[in-house]
């Protein structure tokens, strides 16, 4: 499909009545609780309902940072599913919890299978986002973003003005504005932060159960104690989801939800490869994150997702076939690597100034290891867990990173994270240096403010221009 | 190179204090001016650049070409072009020196510092975080709690006798720090070369990042400031070179020189 124009009328983008027909043909969605979801339906709710109910996502706003908002031009038809899932989140996730499905909030590094071989729904922070601020009706730009701000403000206040702003989830959790019934991150190197967070939810009224699983720092999966230890902790876990509502599982579940996301994981791998290998950058570069992204979080359905992935590469192998190019992408643009956590770049901006993001490191690491799908499920699951690179140290993952951007053909990294993330903060000179002295790219260091202000776009792309400039 | 003889070039940059422009011509500035920001960008860079015509007896129709550059680059729409200030800086510095290949750039509200080669592209650059330490900020607030202009601060701050140290981290703390030294009865001056020194040291943190090279051009208005570019040379242990003329301009005469790098490449 090469690129199609959205229509435009009273300040809002929408998909275009010549889009329907190719649309409807792609079929629906099948959903983790048996329902199926048509083309028909998606569509409607897509042009009609969520406009009408999430304004935010379809009004043009130059500013704005998130990368789910809707772009000018439609390059592939799985987005609008992709999309169809995130905006649908806040209404099925009601739907499964007055089934009785619990909602587990999971951060950092993890992989999610044991949350959902126990029949709950794992969310992130930014689910757990997306759940608040969809929960709302006809929310503008502006509300969201100072809904966003006001929140993130009450969680600091409470904890600490240099707490990570990912302690805006977490307050939304404690005020009840997303119905979490149990906090149960893994406790990452990755995400240090993560346990005086998760000790914040300790003095909340609302008594929401937590259960920490505890990681070894740098531990190796070729040493038995720490896969024992983390096996260990994965059983807590799911006996904890049990105790919450959800349901024991046997052998086959596992296996079956093991095989499903191990599938999700080769189908996220097969599209970045392809993409990488295109002659011409086939996308602009939110689809890319946005491959990796459902990959890792689910978007609370893992069978969907696992569609859309394979519809996914379908499209894309398509597009590469027949050299089509992202439309407002330079015919050279300067290829960056983005590592770092929990920021994602204003992509459409970055190729507007010559650039364009052609890989992340942020998740990927998790959607390289596959979990084995015979024997001990929660021994495989720890063994899995501690092959990640960013649980590897900083060293190994600097050169980790090094390996990546080089297949993906980067000629400088952009490093950024939020200010508040000790781990970004204090790991990023040593990765950069690794990366210049192994690979030779330049890179970027930014430590961004809060989340979704429009403000901080302009810190930000000043110094990421100037870097393209450097570059080209 | 005949077809742009005698054609004008406008750079043009907005930054959050000034907006500063110049106007070149066969390579040679036939005019400039600075005027502070108002609250529209948009018009601070056109009212800066009309200044500069003004002077020279110019209109607006005389200019082939204009380069907007600094933060107000986004509200530039007269503009033909937008270029970031780390590439005009750097076209600016090697223009007035060509064996420049490092630049210090402090600003009303940042500091960048930058590594060129010798053509004045740039090869490594970092840009101060979001905070006022090692800015003209800083220097603004000092010169509040003094009581004094920003022109003493510099010329005062090299008569000291016995520099005190001040923190370096963050302007809000500095601040608190001046006033219980002065109330300790510390000498003005003493005080004053410390606050040169700790904003020199913020810099020198920057450079230790991106590497320092002879020569090292000072731009930007905290440049004029004499205690500052002592400080600078000092702490770096780099022999500073700060421009005869106005170093608040660099960055617009980088985007005049570029403008005109433009009109030729677009006009064959």
């Amino acid at each position: 499909m090469s690129s199609i124009k959205m229509s435009f009328k009273d300040g809002m983008l929408n998909y275009p009545e010549e889009l329907k027909e190719a649309f409807l043909e792609s079929g629906g969605l099948k959903l983790m609780d048996g329902t199926y979801v048509s083309a028909e339906e998606i569509w409607d709710f897509m042009t009609k309902e969520a406009p009408r109910r999430f304004p935010f996502l379809y009004t043009v706003v130059p500013h704005a940072v998130f990368f789910y908002r809707i772009y000018h031009y439609v390059e592939f038809l799985w987005p609008i599913k992709y999309r169809y899932l995130l905006l649908s989140l806040h209404d099925r996730i009601v739907k499964a919890r007055a089934k009785g499905t619990p909602l587990v909030f999971a951060q950092g590094g993890q992989t999610l299978e044991p949350y959902y071989v126990a029949k709950a729904i794992a969310i992130r922070p930014f689910l757990v986002q997306l759940f608040a601020n969809c929960s709302v009706d006809g929310l503008s730009f502006k509300d969201l973003s100072l809904r966003e701000l006001r929140n993130i403000e009450e969680g600091k206040r409470e904890l600490s003005p240099d707490v990570c702003n990912i302690i805006g989830a977490h307050n939304l959790i404690k005020r009840g504005a997303t119905p979490v019934d149990l906090v149960a991150p893994y406790a990452l190197v990755r995400c240090s932060d993560m346990c005086y967070v998760v000790e914040s939810h300790r003095s909340s009224a609302r008594n929401t159960p937590i259960f920490l699983v505890d990681f070894p720092t740098n531990a190796r999966p070729d040493q038995e104690w720490p896969v024992e230890y983390v096996a260990k902790s994965i059983r807590g876990l799911v006996k904890k989801v049990v105790e919450v509502g959800g349901k024991a599982p046997s052998d086959e579940d596992w296996k079956a939800t093991i095989r499903l996301f191990n599938r999700g994981r080769q189908a996220a791998r097969n599209f970045v490869w392809t993409w990488w290998g295109a002659r011409r950058i086939p996308t602009y570069g939110d689809d890319l994150l946005g491959i990796t992204r459902m990959a890792n979080d689910m978007t609370a359905d893992p069978v969907a997702v696992v569609q859309i992935l394979e519809e996914a590469n379908k499209e894309l192998k398509e597009r590469v076939d027949k050299n089509i190019k992202g439309i407002e992408i330079a015919e050279k643009p300067v290829r960056l690597f983005a590592c770092g956590t929990c920021f994602y770049p204003p992509t459409e901006r970055i190729e507007k100034a010559g650039g364009a993001i052609v890989g992340y490191d942020d998740w990927w690491g998790r959607i390289l290891v596959d979990v084995e799908e015979e024997g001990d499920p929660y021994v495989n699951l720890a063994k899995a867990s501690l092959r990640f690179s960013y649980e590897q140290s900083t060293e190994e993952r600097a050169h980790w990173t090094a390996g990546q951007a080089k297949k993906c053909g980067a000629r400088g990294m952009i490093n950024q994270y939020n200010w508040g993330c000790s781990l970004q903060a204090a790991s990023a000179r040593m990765v950069n240096e690794i990366v210049k002295k192994e690979i030779g790219i330049p890179s970027l260091d930014l430590e961004m403010e809060s989340l979704g202000r429009p403000e901080l776009l302009e810190q930000y792309i000043n110094r990421v221009e100037s870097f393209i400039e450097m570059l080209s | 190179m005949s077809n742009i003889e005698g054609l004008f070039f406008a750079g043009v940059d907005i930054g959050s204090v000034t907006a500063k422009t110049v106007i070149l011509k066969d390579r040679v500035v036939v005019c400039s001016a600075i005027i502070p920001t108002a609250v529209s960008s948009e018009k601070s860079g056109l009212t800066a650049i009309e200044k500069a015509l003004q002077s020279a007896g110019l209109s607006r129709s005389d200019v082939s070409y204009i380069v907007a550059t600094g933060y107000g680059r986004i509200a530039a729409p007269y503009a033909h072009k937008t270029i970031t200030e780390i590439t005009c800086h750097a076209k600016g510095a090697n223009f007035l020196n060509p064996n420049t290949r490092s630049i210090i750039d402090m600003g009303g509200q940042d500091c960048k510092a930058m590594r060129v080669n010798e053509e004045g592209h740039v090869i490594d650059f970092v840009l101060n975080d979001k905070c006022a330490a090692g800015t003209g900020r800083f220097l603004e607030v000092v010169s509040k709690v003094f009581e004094l202009t920003l022109d003493e601060l510099g010329p005062l701050s090299i008569t000291s006798d016995g520099r005190v140290p001040i923190s370096s981290t963050c302007t809000v703390f500095a601040e608190s720090e001046l006033v219980s030294l002065m109330a300790r009865g510390e000498k003005t001056e003493n005080i004053l070369s410390g606050v040169h020194y700790a904003i020199a040291h913020r810099i020198a943190g920057m450079f230790t990042r991106t590497g320092v090279e002879d020569e090292l051009f000072f731009s930007g208005g905290v440049a004029k400031n004499i205690g500052m570019a002592k400080a600078l040379e000092e702490t770096v242990e780099k022999k500073i070179f700060v421009p005869k003329q106005d170093p608040q301009l660099v960055g617009a005469l980088g985007a005049a020189l570029l403008a005109r790098e433009k009109y030729l490449a677009s006009n064959g």
